[in-house]
């Protein structure tokens, strides 16, 4: 007994009559396919068997000052979360899983329009970094690749800058 | 310059936390190498150790047209909006199921710790177990540790959508718990 109770950092003892609060949950599970889709498939989701939990969260905190502030937080994540699900079934065009309510923005088109304009300038696509680790494990490296990989990088960032400044004027207003 | 330097501040975060999803995503066990769960359009909200009270599944009932499907979903969140879930719920649970402390519980085991009896007057499965819940902007990730950064989904829903969310209180009535967190495993030998 004694090992196992020295392995570990923290110790919960509930007592009974003791009162917890809990956030209860209705949940759908998804398969790892469905993470990619960016909009929910309704009938798949209404005949998905729904799983009701009841948890106590952020335990390693329990004991803190500001433990309710904490558990307030978790609540507003999981009501995050549950918008999403309800956003996205109410406004299946406007709605996107991974961008939020990109259609209300203005920034569904944000990542195309930025390529388009610059392959329409003849420069070349934005790469992040590990895309061109991708790209260029494909051929040979040669000189000249490594201005154009800088320039690419240069450009995925400077999308990727004006991309979050945008969402956070987004979120914002 | 000081929008500037937010921006660059946050984009530097959400790459960091990026990065962390790739690697969590790797270290989940049961979870497709291939998935998408890393993505930099989807947001973690809040991760943290978590004691998994209950659960029950249900499956639903056929509901009809598409539109009306629709509205029922809308309703489902109006009624959360409005007041009746928001309210704190008070709730019983049933005396703990088992006197003695299980090696899963010490452990943190995957399999939770089930009523012998299968379920509670509510329909809950009773589960007293320890499990790390990540909750993303469109979905909410549940493992249990198996071992040092190892994890493994909880079955049923160790990744899914949120439908509803309600506060509750409950009083844990029956044997003492002991719940025991390892997220930094002591090393107990280097004591001895």
């Amino acid at each position: 007994m004694l090992n196992s109770i020295c392995t570990t950092e923290n110790l919960l003892i509930v007592l009974p009559g003791h009162e917890e609060h809990v956030a209860e949950l209705d949940l759908v599970p998804v398969g790892d396919v469905q993470l990619e889709e960016t909009h929910i498939d309704e009938d798949t989701l209404m005949s998905t068997p729904v799983s009701t939990i009841q948890i106590s969260v952020d335990l390693e905190h329990q004991g803190d000052a500001n433990y309710q502030e904490r558990r307030k937080k978790w609540v507003v994540a999981f009501e995050k979360c549950s918008h999403a699900t309800t956003l996205s079934l109410e406004f299946p065009l406007q709605f996107d899983l991974h961008l939020g309510l990109a259609g209300f923005g203005g920034m569904e088109n944000f990542d195309a329009d930025k390529y388009q304009k610059a392959m329409g300038a003849g420069l070349p696509p934005p790469r992040s970094p590990s895309m061109q680790v991708q790209a260029y494990n494909r051929r040979q490296r040669r000189r000249s690749d490594f201005a154009q990989a800088e320039r690419e990088e240069r450009d995925w960032w400077s999308f990727r800058f004006k991309k979050v400044y945008l969402e956070m004027e987004r979120d914002q207003r | 310059m000081k929008t500037t330097f937010r921006v660059m501040q946050e984009v530097k975060s959400r790459e960091e936390e990026y990065n962390l999803i790739k690697d969590l995503a790797l270290a989940i066990e049961g979870l497709d190498s291939s998935s998408s769960l890393a993505s930099r359009e989807r947001r973690l909200l809040v991760r943290g150790s978590c004691r998994l009270l209950a659960s029950r599944s249900q499956a639903r009932s056929k509901r009809g047209s598409s539109a009306n499907r629709h509205s029922l979903v809308l309703l489902d969140a109006i009624d959360n909006w409005d007041g009746t879930k928001r309210s704190e719920k008070r709730r019983s649970l049933l005396p703990s199921p088992s006197p003695d402390f299980n090696a899963g519980a010490f452990a943190g085991s995957a399999s939770p710790n089930k009523n012998p009896s299968g379920s509670s007057g509510s329909g809950y499965d009773l589960a007293f177990s320890s499990v790390e819940v990540f909750v993303f902007s469109d979905v909410v990730v549940v493992v249990t540790p198996t071992g040092k950064d190892r994890w493994k989904l909880v079955e049923r829903f160790g990744i899914a959508r949120v439908l509803n969310v309600a506060e509750a209180t409950v009083t844990v009535q029956g044997d003492a718990e002991l719940h025991l967190h390892h997220r930094k495993p002591l090393n107990c030998s280097s004591r001895a």
